[in-house]
């Protein structure tokens, strides 16, 4: 490439390195979207929200060992929770459910408040 | 000794106008690093650099003395070094020309005659003039000068072609081993220079620029730091990457077209448009050495200036509706399958592209150490206390190059200007290639995550968030936005090697 090429010369070589960027660039995506595949994980069927659960869930129809163990597990958080909030004032769980979205959100939403772009 | 000898000893004597101008732009780049947060860990570094290389400090940035080899296979036109001559440079480092190229026939006379005036004081540091034997590469319309012999009456015929090689240390001459008429090798020793020091300080540190150590080991730590993930995740975001480097190009166009700077020049310049700092360094240093400063102070105040640059170009190329495209959720990648990607990339690029094997492999070793989940001391070694140490010498290297000569110039002023141009012209094509694929893709990408593909790693992907968030504030583009921002950096190295690949050895 000499010193002082002609404008043909420079749309050229531009044209030729452009196209070299990216063709590199898909070839790599297609490459890692290939490789991809081998470990993308089937999707989960969507859980069925958790009905009227009272607590303890121990009355709950007969549930694999490990369910049961979640079941109870959360129910006790959810509690130890609800304790730490209104403190020793009677209460009852009737129903526990996941929650929406909007929690995850808040959490994104607090996360990325606290950086300061300018 | 009288007060005149004693002043003559300090340093005012060698202030000159340059340096003060120079200590007024210093100054601004330390309230911008200092006041203004931009960029300060780069910043701060190259504006004390750039105070201390207009300063006249003794054994900061002298060479140390030694042999002066050919450049060039050629004819010794003039010798003007003797064996016992002795040599003094400068208190403050003057760029000279080592080729006329861009000289005109009363520049050479003009350089000539200002060089016979030092000569006549015994501080001239022209010692040779080399005529190479094969033609000119330059391209540059031939000129031919009269020029005066230095301390004589007769004149030489200096054409614009010819080399120029300048004393780089002080010393005396121990022994002159060609003289005028002579035919030299390329690499064959001209003299040997004696002094009984060895080198400023700078001169050693600047060796990780000059040796293109700095950049690729800064590239470690970029690694280590960065998370692949969300390119993994959704691959085609490598596109937006590609889609940004036509900032590079564009800018190499405009900066030829300028007719102000060669091809290797605007080559240089180009590489502003990656918003990438250490791949602009590694790139000026290896086609460009003279541009350096302007080069490297343009990409580190610009990439600083993106959150300022790229929100009202991202606003005018898209729509509202366009910005309020909430994009699918990034899978999880696990350990294996981000450790594969970083093999890939490394052995592909670097097939691929040669010349950008040192920022390639520098920055997946820096990866895959963090990734393994094995190696965290040296993962933590590589994110922190190297790429901070690193950080200081290649800012102060950077810096000490900015001196007066060198720095106030008029390519200086375009190159500030190509640079908002690069940067502009990136974060327009990133969009533009986002809205593109959208017109073929049933999963929509926000086009806010385009501008995203110049590298400028994370403030880029921040950029997009914040944008996202004006039109939806309950979108979430950053991570989107971190694949072709991370994705930007290998496109920068990619363009970086093609230049490299072209330019080799001009």
């Amino acid at each position: 490439m000499p010193a002082h090429p002609t404008m043909a010369h420079n749309i050229k070589f531009i044209v030729f390195g452009f196209a070299f960027v990216i063709i590199v660039l898909l070839t790599l995506a297609a490459i890692t979207q290939l490789v991809g595949l081998a470990f993308k994980q089937p999707e989960k069927p969507k859980p069925a929200p958790v009905a009227k659960a009272p607590a303890p869930a121990a009355e709950a129809a007969p549930v694999p060992a490990e369910d049961e163990m979640d079941s109870a597990l959360t129910a006790v958080i959810v509690a130890a929770a609800v304790h730490a909030v209104i403190g020793d004032q009677p209460h009852r769980i009737l129903s526990i459910r996941p929650s929406q979205s909007g929690w995850a959100q808040e959490g994104r939403r607090q996360i990325f408040s606290s950086h300061s772009v300018r | 000794m009288d007060f005149t000898e004693l002043f003559e000893l300090t340093g005012f004597a060698a202030l000159n106008w340059q340096m003060l101008v120079m200590w007024v732009v210093v100054a601004v780049l330390l309230y911008l690093a200092v006041f203004k947060e931009f960029e300060p860990l780069l910043l701060v570094p190259i504006a004390f650099g750039a105070l201390l290389a207009n300063l006249p400090t003794k054994n900061m940035v002298n060479a140390p003395p030694g042999e002066i080899l050919s450049p060039v296979a050629g004819v010794v036109v003039a010798a003007y070094g003797e064996t016992g001559q002795t040599i003094e440079m400068p208190a403050t480092e003057r760029q000279r020309p080592s080729h006329l190229t861009k000289y005109s026939v009363e520049g050479i006379k003009e350089l000539f005659a200002e060089e016979n005036l030092l000569y006549g004081e015994g501080r001239q540091t022209l010692l040779y003039v080399i005529r190479p034997t094969n033609a000119s590469h330059s391209g540059a319309e031939p000129v031919s000068a009269q020029a005066a012999w230095l301390d004589s009456e007769e004149t030489v015929t200096i054409n614009n072609d010819d080399y120029l090689i300048w004393a780089k240390a002080s010393g005396s001459v121990s022994q002159a081993f060609v003289s005028a008429g002579d035919t030299v090798a390329a690499g064959q020793p001209l003299m040997r220079v004696y002094a009984d020091h060895s080198g400023g300080l700078f001169h050693y540190i600047s060796l990780g620029v000059v040796l293109e150590l700095f950049p690729p080991l800064i590239f470690l730590g970029v690694g280590a730091l960065t998370d692949f993930g969300p390119l993994i995740a959704n691959p085609r975001t490598l596109l937006l990457g590609a889609a940004a480097q036509f900032g590079v190009f564009a800018t190499y166009l405009g900066a030829i077209s300028s007719g102000l700077f060669t091809s290797y020049e605007a080559a240089a310049i180009g590489i502003i448009g990656g918003a990438d700092g250490p791949t602009s360094i590694f790139l000026a240093n290896a086609l460009a050495p003279d541009l350096m400063a302007p080069i490297a102070v343009a990409a580190y105040s610009y990439m600083a200036l993106v959150p300022v640059i790229q929100p009202p170009i991202m606003r005018a190329l898209t729509t509202e509706k366009e910005r309020k495209i909430r994009m699918k959720s990034l899978r999880k990648v696990g350990r294996l399958e981000k450790l594969i990607f970083a093999l890939i990339v490394t052995i592909f690029c670097i097939l691929v592209a040669p010349d950008a094997s040192p920022l390639i492999g520098m920055l997946l070793l820096g990866n895959f150490l963090r990734e393994c989940g094995v190696t965290q001391r040296l993962s933590k070694a590589a994110q922190n206390e190297l790429i901070n140490i690193v950080t200081i010498f290649l800012g102060t290297s950077v810096g000490i190059t900015m001196t007066g000569d060198r720095f106030l110039k008029a390519e200086t002023l375009m190159i500030l200007a190509l640079g908002v141009v690069a940067f502009s012209i990136a974060t327009a094509s990133g969009l533009l290639m986002a809205k593109l694929m959208n017109l073929f893709s049933k999963n929509k990408i926000n086009p806010l995550i385009g501008s995203a593909g110049v590298s400028a790693v994370p403030m880029a992907a921040r950029v997009s968030q914040v944008e996202g968030q004006k039109a939806d504030s309950s979108n979430f583009l950053l991570m989107h936005a971190m694949g072709p921002n991370v994705a930007g950096v290998i496109g920068t190295a990619l363009a970086a090697g093609y230049f490299m690949a072209i330019f080799a050895g001009h």
